[in-house]
């Protein structure tokens, strides 16, 4: 009998296997699925990396939305005015906007924001802390900034301030905490729960697996009806793992920074593309101004002018282009005219000639930093190092990990020659890439190893950003550029970088899929903005 | 009575080395390099924000001050915050220790059964073809890293056959059961949700049989040398003098005595597993405890490091002493050999 039951339960489980092997689990009818790294943090007060990014603009709204060249258009705000004076903003907010809950967004809502972000002072808060003095509601549907400064970019800054729903906010904080009467100011709450009114709203937030949005069917604008009706997002990198579910049509979209080797063996999978669109981010060595040789402007342009950046562009970092300013082509506010270093030896000597340190290059070693987490840098610091051979320069190559490259560039003393890094603009000018490159404020952050300390630079910045008018302010932009680049040379810009992505080219239509890049980074996985084909989906999962 | 004492005694010399085990994570997981503070809060914020978050946190002050709060703390359960999830550490333990059991339970029987079920076959067909391709096998399961039959599996498994699913614990559309033990597979038997149980075994047989292969086929080699070793014995000789099937003396009288060696090797892998599983838990999208203590050391998320490690520490400890009992029970010997000490 005892036999008897051990070969029923037995076959049971068996069965059970064979069964679920045939199931078939639901699914949403059009998903995207994409993958990025980790952490996702869903407050907008938090995080500014990709990931966080691209889950904050689907599940929020902001008073202005970027179009794929990053101009600002009207999205809450419907019109708005700037004082005399040029420091009070003014903003008129449409009706009829409705949060996740179905509670009406009003201008109390985009004060309560502000005044979250900035008094927290994490994520895109470095913005707004030091221009914004205060917000003020004037009527339910009118809204104020006062800065401290005319700030010119600041409708383009803007898009980063993404408006929560004070009322479900203040329901949900925390007392005591570091804020005060405002407790944590819903943070706790806030890590796995959403207070938006975008056009997404979060289904599902797996901590360290995925975070899963569906389609708000009440957005106040018209979706197309072909949008997904879920977005998801894994925390994957692995290449196996990309290439794997990409064939069996699990992800829609693939990690975008994957082996040139990897993308070889996904582009051969039926349906799967690889597609290329320009990012407004370049990678630069940045090189220490203060510092033995570096400190010498000959000195720099050699290097500038040694490099070899056609294999890096054809060979190395493949779908990127030349780059030439501090910033890239897709920027606004970007000048052509602006030199473009290109390798010439004979240059690059004629350079070192001029520099103190030509008949001592033995003893002026340059060290370099390069990001032990990508692999590119290290070919690009090999040929780097056969370069400079040529020329008699001496190079150090230092592998390092990003958090002794974050803590050594914090340090005037510590930061190495050169170091190697990606910068991104968090909004769509030039000012952003001259803020965080050059401006002293910046100088102990990774994204600046330059260590300028220029005064003078420092207030042609700010006065450049203080200029409302766009030619005008672009035109000032445009002498900076040219300065740094041509005068100061503190930078190699090694090239402006492409997002080379795997995707499903048979069932998904998006900008990015088009080799359109938006200028302002991760809005190219803006739910509204890519289109499902279900039939054509359902076809290739036959 | 005399293993008891023993037990505890080995107790009470594991708490002293948790202690100084949090004594060393502690100073090396703040002598690493990267401003904790500035990685969780972003390089552009401001500086006020960053000596606020420090001052709340006591990074302003000597590391022996801080060692003490953290200490006191720990005493009280409270294992402090994540600088990454914003959530207490325990929170985060509690989230994330079960799946990287559930994966670990798994493997372990996977492990078992290849190392008893490799190890006897070879031993019983000792230098036949048999145990020769037994022995290359178990000599290539225990070189390659786990990492590398995991990419094998999913390459064959799910990308060519497509029979196995790819990540997650469960497929989309399964509605997870309710939360007991947060071991799924557990709790959908608890709740008579067979279909959720069958989903979640299949979604464990890759990660867990990854991480069980190398240990397994370690054991299998230990196990086959044990039972050719004893197989020769004058006991094992005598035995089959007497007539006692060949099944029945290698089951009973050379088995036991055979696996000792692997008992040993057998615990402290189970307690590697906790460890070694970070990898298999990116490939694998696992919400995992070991993708979180790797994700906390490339953050420098202090508290979390310091409570991984210390949790870490203690799995190897209650290893330790599981591989004691086993290998007592297996060899009494061994308590005669204490009470003869005692």
């Amino acid at each position: 009998m005892k036999k008897k039951i051990k070969i029923l339960l037995f076959i049971c489980f068996i069965t059970g296997i064979i069964l679920s092997f045939l199931s078939v689990a639901g699914a949403a009818d059009r998903p995207f699925r994409m993958c990025d790294g980790w952490p996702c943090y869903i407050d907008p007060s938090k995080g500014t990396d990709s990931a966080s990014t691209e889950s904050v603009l689907n599940l929020y709204d902001s008073l202005v939305l970027p179009d794929v060249k990053g101009i600002p258009q009207p999205l809450v705000a419907e019109s708005w005015e700037i004082s005399n004076d040029k420091k009070v903003w003014t903003f008129h907010l449409r009706t009829g906007i409705k949060f996740h809950d179905g509670t009406e967004l009003t201008a109390e809502d985009v004060k309560f924001s502000m005044d979250r972000l900035t008094t927290i002072g994490e994520g895109f808060a470095y913005l707004f802390t030091k221009r914004v003095l205060s917000t003020e509601v004037v009527d339910n549907r009118t809204v104020a900034f006062h800065l401290n400064e005319p700030c010119g970019p600041f409708l383009s800054m803007l898009i980063r301030l993404y408006i929560l729903n004070k009322d479900l906010v203040m329901k949900h904080i925390v007392k005591p905490g570091p804020y005060g009467d405002m407790g944590d100011y819903g943070k706790e709450w806030l890590n796995a729960n959403d207070a938006g009114s975008g056009p997404y709203m979060l289904k599902e937030y797996l901590p360290q697996e995925s975070v899963t949005m569906v389609v708000n069917p009440n957005y106040w604008k018209p979706l197309d009806p072909n949008v997904p009706d879920e977005f998801k997002i894994f925390n994957i990198k692995d290449e196996v793992t990309i290439k794997t579910m990409l064939a069996n049509r699990e992800l829609e979209v693939g990690y975008a920074a994957l082996t040139r080797e990897a993308l070889e063996a996904m582009d051969k999978i039926k349906g799967i593309d690889i597609t290329k669109f320009p990012a407004n981010s370049m990678l630069y060595y940045m090189m220490h101004t203060k510092k033995p040789p570096t400190d010498d402007v000959h000195f720099r342009k050699a290097l500038a002018w040694g490099l070899d950046y056609k294999t890096i562009i054809e060979e190395i970092k493949i779908g990127s282009t030349y780059a030439a300013s501090p910033v890239p082509k897709i920027c606004p506010g970007y000048d052509p005219t602006v030199l473009q270093y290109h390798q010439d030896l004979d240059k690059a000597r004629e350079e070192l000639k001029k520099s103190k340190y030509y008949n001592e290059l033995d003893k002026y070693p340059v060290t370099i930093y390069w990001n032990a987490n990508r692999a590119e840098q290290e070919k690009i610091t090999l040929l780097f190092m056969s370069n400079m051979a040529e020329l008699g320069v001496k190079i150090i190559s230092v592998k390092t990990p990003w958090m002794k490259l974050e803590e050594d560039t914090a340090s005037i003393e510590r930061s190495p020659n050169v170091t190697t890094v990606e910068v991104a603009a968090e909004y769509a000018e030039a000012g952003a890439f001259l803020e965080a490159k050059y401006k002293s404020d910046s100088a102990k952050s990774w994204s600046q190893n330059e260590w300028l300390l220029d005064p003078e630079l420092d207030a042609s910045i700010d006065d450049a950003i203080g200029t409302i008018d766009q030619k005008e302010r672009f035109a000032e932009y445009s002498k900076i550029l040219h300065y740094i680049t041509e005068d100061l040379c503190p930078t190699i810009f090694l090239c402006d970088n492409t997002m080379t992505i795997p995707y499903q080219s048979d069932y998904v239509d998006w900008p990015g899929g088009h080799g359109i890049g938006n200028a302002v980074a991760y809005y190219d996985y803006y739910g509204p903005n890519i289109r499902i084909d279900k039939e054509k989906m359902l076809d290739l999962l036959k | 009575m005399e293993i008891i004492k023993t037990i505890w005694k080995k107790t009470i010399y594991s708490l002293i080395v948790l202690i100084g085990l949090s004594i060393i994570t502690f100073s090396m997981a703040r002598l690493m390099p990267g401003n904790t503070i500035r990685m969780a809060l972003g390089s552009r914020a401001p500086e006020w924000v960053v000596e606020k978050v420090m001052k709340e946190n006591h990074l302003d002050e000597s590391i022996y001050k801080q060692y003490y709060y953290w200490f006191k703390n720990i005493l009280h359960g409270d294992l402090g915050s994540s600088w990454l999830t914003g959530r207490s550490v325990m929170e985060d333990i509690k989230k994330f220790f079960p799946a990287t059991l559930e994966i670990a339970i798994y493997a372990i029987i996977f492990m078992g059964i290849l190392g008893l079920l490799s190890g006897v076959i070879a031993g019983w067909f000792a230098d036949s073809w048999i145990d020769n391709i037994i022995r290359v096998i178990a000599y290539m399961g225990s070189s390659v890293p786990s990492y590398i039959f995991a990419i094998f599996f999913m390459l064959i498994f799910s990308y060519k056959l497509q029979i196995l699913p790819t990540i997650g614990r469960l497929s989309s559309g399964v509605i997870p059961p309710p939360a007991i033990t947060h071991l799924i597979t557990i709790d959908a038997l608890l709740a008579g949700d067979f279909n959720a149980f069958f989903d979640a075994l299949k979604h464990l047989i890759l990660p867990a049989t990854a991480l069980g292969m190398q240990p397994g086929t370690s054991a299998g080699r230990l196990i086959r040398a044990g039972i050719v070793g004893n197989a020769g014995k004058d006991y094992i000789i005598a035995a089959k003098s007497y007539g006692i099937p060949d099944k029945l003396i290698m089951l009973k009288y050379v088995l036991k005595p055979s696996i000792i060696p692997a008992a040993s090797i057998f615990a402290l892998s189970s307690a590697c597993i906790f460890v070694e599983a970070f990898i298999i838990e990116g490939m694998f999208n696992w919400p995992g405890f070991a993708r979180y203590g790797m994700n906390a050391l490339l953050s420098k998320d202090l508290n979390a490091i310091s409570a991984v490690i210390l949790i870490v520490g203690i799995l190897y400890i209650l290893a330790n002493i599981i591989a004691d009992l086993t290998v007592f029970w297996l060899d009494p010997r061994i308590g005669i050999n204490i009470r003869s000490e005692g």
